[in-house]
């Protein structure tokens, strides 16, 4: 067999030669942890990458599914003490599997209702009116700040409650904002799953439609689309806008004093962070969300034993709660075993995406002491309104 | 394949617990460096002893090897298949089944991670002090299995040290229990400490009893920087005798360092927080306690007995961030090399540690005879001195690695050494068996026969042909 199936993977030769499988980046896997098969583990998977590109593996039903269950959370690249980038590799292999028509049927699927329409959940795009963000907000046709929605708030109920609460916070503060009216997925999925050509085409899409409207700041409150709104659409073309999570500019706005929170006498709840993975570990913001919650008098942030470049994913990511839902809430469960052991009742997230697999996780395994908020969610109830 | 065994095997072991595709296979066919590839014929995930009992039962009767695996992290090929046959993957039993925190005991199954069973332990004031690189893969089964020691080992010794008592299975499928959760016996031959270090070849270690330890509570942690080797060898063979018995007494040599100094400059991961301060002779030690002023002895002490011995500067970590640099740098050695040259040959001899200074000269002037860079680190307190040989794949190059890694092993047993300390024999390493060991080799073939008449279990493991 020739090389030439796997060019992208060719492109990670050098990485995939570096590695001399020690085992390290499978430390913390959360993979590796539930599925004991070493051909599951990070070290297995490049092996078995290893040996495709040299062209004496079998594109086997395996390899695929090894491949897709994975979270890509990015906790190998940290754990390997040699600095290789497991999830570059293991994404070159998705891309390259995309186009060999490998990909898993669920997948494709869901590419299949993005391009159809716009979104993943598959809903026409009046829909989103139906599910408007908050119908009492009057927004600018034009503003300096766009707020970027995303499917999950657009589409999904959970989500959709918090992001209009975040909306609510940003009305609170005198925000001059706008949305996009016709906005179409961030191409997040997309990425994820190797397919380059419709990422590409939905940042080309949204890209011109964010600057019809003249904003130089785009806002989002999903760490999916601000990885890929941040960290890929440069890749493709320039951008004349700066990409902030919600986070973000709420530190902002609490750095300048314009941002308070309610002051009372009641006891102080403790709290947990969840490090989004495509937030923290992949983008880098740790401070922000915790300046928020260290600065809201009614809580304790307290922090996971492992946590911001440690962290462990919440199960939720690289589409397994698409390809193993069950694999996905297990996983979950670790973080909301940790809280409950410690006796924290509540855990604050600040992605959709962990919300809805920690949620989902929680009702499953029947820990119904514990509360998964989001953290725009909080903010919304701690805002002191007196004195925006 | 045969339509019989696969029908066995599943029907012992249930169908999502046995794997013949060749992805798994390809995952099991290797452990860390080169060291070859080798696909098994079928990889088994038992849950439990009952089910492995009947794998040995029907393998014993077919004449099948067996090759039990944990973390995979082994270096000289102890957990593959070179006679193809069944992986038993040991992961999924995983249980700590009991902390025993009044005896300071704990029982555990073999697929327990070092790190997962310090974890529970700490929760009790305990640890399991062996303190290998590799703790948050390596299970306690794999490490029993060859007697793992480690960064550690000057003060809390080696996986033997820890052993109480065992469950295994025989290769005839037998379950025998050995050894008693008791901190001494001298009730018949000690069966326990034959199986640690075994590697596999004379039973399945399914349970294990192992003792505990309190946690350290105080740490001090120093790089000392000397001249030359040499004096760093005679300070601590001055520490070993003084009474002091630091945690850990590391020499590094100029060349580990520089590596380490290099690769971590232009490192993405961890190791860009790391660096060495780069002399001759370069000694890590730490000194651990349970009292502060002991420690503060034991450092003062120390440090009069560095300096005694040519140490020119100390520098002292000044918490734990710091105390972690210096440990990581140290776990990095090897590391940085295999990103300099993948393929590299790996040796763990062992000698008094009065002639550690004579056997790491030996080996640089071999290295230097044979045109081949030798790097060295050494838990030296042990006189475990551990070389590095990067080579590249071509055959002249690996025929001179074999000669120098033949006149560095000869040496050591000429010398009244053993070639290994702590990683074991394996595969790799089992053409020096007799000439370490004569006659008492054959004692060994006659105890392994006893125990596995149709040599199944890891048929390719520390004995040569």
């Amino acid at each position: 067999m020739s090389n030439q199936p796997f060019k992208n993977l060719l492109n990670e030769k050098d990485n995939l030669e570096l590695c001399f499988k020690c085992s390290f980046c499978s430390e913390e896997c959360p993979i590796n942890k539930q599925i004991h098969w070493a051909s599951f583990s990070p070290r297995g998977k490049m092996l078995i990458l290893r040996e495709l590109l040299k062209g004496e593996g079998s594109l086997t039903e395996r390899v695929i599914d090894t491949l897709y269950t994975c979270t890509l959370c990015g906790n190998c690249d940290t754990s390997c003490i040699a600095g290789i980038s497991v999830t570059d590799i293991l994404s070159a292999a998705r891309r390259d599997f995309y186009e060999l028509k490998k990909t898993p049927e669920t997948f494709t699927t869901l590419m299949e209702a993005i391009n159809r329409s716009g979104n993943v959940f598959d809903m026409p795009a009046e829909a989103m009116d139906i599910l408007e963000l908050n119908p009492k907000i009057k927004l600018p046709r034009k503003a300096d700040l766009l707020f970027f929605k995303g499917c999950y708030a657009s589409y999904h109920s959970v989500p959709n409650k918090s992001t209009t609460l975040a909306l609510n916070v940003l009305k609170t503060l005198n925000v001059d904002f706008t949305t996009l009216e016709s906005e179409k997925c961030c191409g997040s999925p997309a990425f994820l799953f190797g397919n380059m050509n419709l990422t590409e085409r939905l940042c080309e899409y949204n890209v011109s439609k964010i600057e019809e409207k003249g904003a130089s700041r785009v806002v989002t409150a999903c760490p999916g689309c601000y990885r890929i709104l941040k960290e890929e659409y440069p890749k493709f073309q320039k951008m004349d806008f700066e990409v902030l999570h919600i986070t973000e500019l709420l530190a902002e706005y609490i750095d300048s004093g314009k941002l308070v929170f309610k002051k009372n006498g009641i006891d102080r709840v403790n709290v947990l962070y969840q490090d989004p993975c495509e937030l923290g570990r992949h983008c880098g913001v740790f401070e922000a969300p915790r300046k928020i919650l260290e600065t809201i008098p009614q809580i304790r942030l307290e922090e996971f034993d492992k946590n911001k470049n440690e962290a462990i994913c919440c199960g939720g990511g690289g589409g397994l709660t698409i390809a193993n839902s069950n694999l996905a809430n297990k996983i979950a469960q670790i973080r909301l075993n940790e809280a409950e052991e410690r006796a924290i009742p509540v855990v604050i997230t600040a992605c959709p995406a962990c919300q809805l697999n920690f949620t989902s996780s929680k009702d499953k395994y029947n820990l119904e002491k514990l509360k998964i908020l989001d953290i725009n969610e909080l903010v919304s109830n701690s805002i002191d309104v007196h004195k925006k | 394949m045969d339509e019989e065994i696969i029908d066995k095997l599943t029907e012992i072991v249930g169908k999502d617990y046995i794997t013949m595709d060749d992805a798994d296979l390809v995952a099991y066919a290797t452990d860390v460096l080169p060291g070859g590839f080798k696909k098994p014929d079928y990889v088994l995930m038992p849950e439990n002893v009952y089910q492995i009992s009947e794998i040995l039962k029907f393998a014993n009767k077919k004449k099948i090897p067996v090759i039990p695996r944990g973390g995979g992290t082994s270096e000289l090929g102890g957990c593959m298949a070179w006679e193809g046959g069944i992986i038993l993957e040991l992961r999924r039993m995983n249980k700590i089944k009991k902390i025993d925190a009044d005896n300071l005991m704990a029982i555990v199954e073999p697929g327990v991670i070092c790190q997962q069973l310090n974890k529970e332990a700490k929760k009790y004031d305990l640890v399991f002090p062996p303190t290998v690189p590799t703790e948050s893969v390596a299970t306690i089964g794999g490490m029993v299995a060859s007697n793992s020691s480690g960064l550690r080992s000057a003060k809390y010794g080696a996986t033997t040290d820890y052993v109480l008592a065992l469950e295994v299975v025989l290769a005839d499928g037998r379950m025998v229990r050995i050894g008693k959760a008791v901190y001494k016996t001298s009730s018949g031959y000690d069966l326990v400490h034959l199986f640690v270090g075994s590697e596999g070849t004379l039973g399945i270690i399914t349970e294990i009893t192992i003792k505990l330890k309190p946690i350290p509570k105080y740490f001090a942690t120093a790089y000392g920087l000397f001249d030359n080797i040499e004096d760093c060898a005679r300070a601590v063979n001055e520490i070993i005798k003084s009474g002091i018995t630091p945690a850990g007494l590391e020499i590094i040599d100029l060349p580990s360092q520089k590596a380490v100094n290099q690769v971590a400059k232009k490192s993405r991961g961890k190791l860009s927080e790391v660096s060495f301060p780069e002399a001759e002779g370069l000694l890590l030690f730490e000194i651990d306690g349970h009292d502060p002023d002991q420690v503060k002895r034991d450092k003062q002490a120390l440090q009069a007995i560095a300096k005694k011995h040519g140490c020119k500067d100390i520098i002292w970590a000044e918490n734990d961030e710091e105390r972690e640099r210096m440990w990581l740098a140290r776990k990095s050695v090897l590391v940085v090399l295999v990103q300099k040259q993948p393929t590299i040959a790996i040796g763990d001899t062992i000698l008094p540690p009065s002639m550690m200074p004579d056997i790491i000269r030996f080996m640089q002037n071999a290295g230097k005879k044979y045109d081949m860079d030798v790097y060295i680190v050494a838990h030296s307190a042990d006189g475990n001195v551990h070389y590095m040989i990067p080579y590249a794949e071509t055959e002249e190059e690996l025929g001179r690695v074999n000669a120098l890694e033949n006149e560095i092993l000869n040496k050591v047993i000429e010398w009244g050494g053993s070639i290994s300390g702590e990683h074991g024999i394996g595969h790799h390493r089992m053409r020096f068996m007799k000439s370490e060991h004569g006659e008492s080799l054959e004692l060994m073939r006659a105890i392994k026969q006893l125990f596995d008449p149709n040599n199944i279990l890891c048929p390719s493991t520390i004995f040569p042909e």
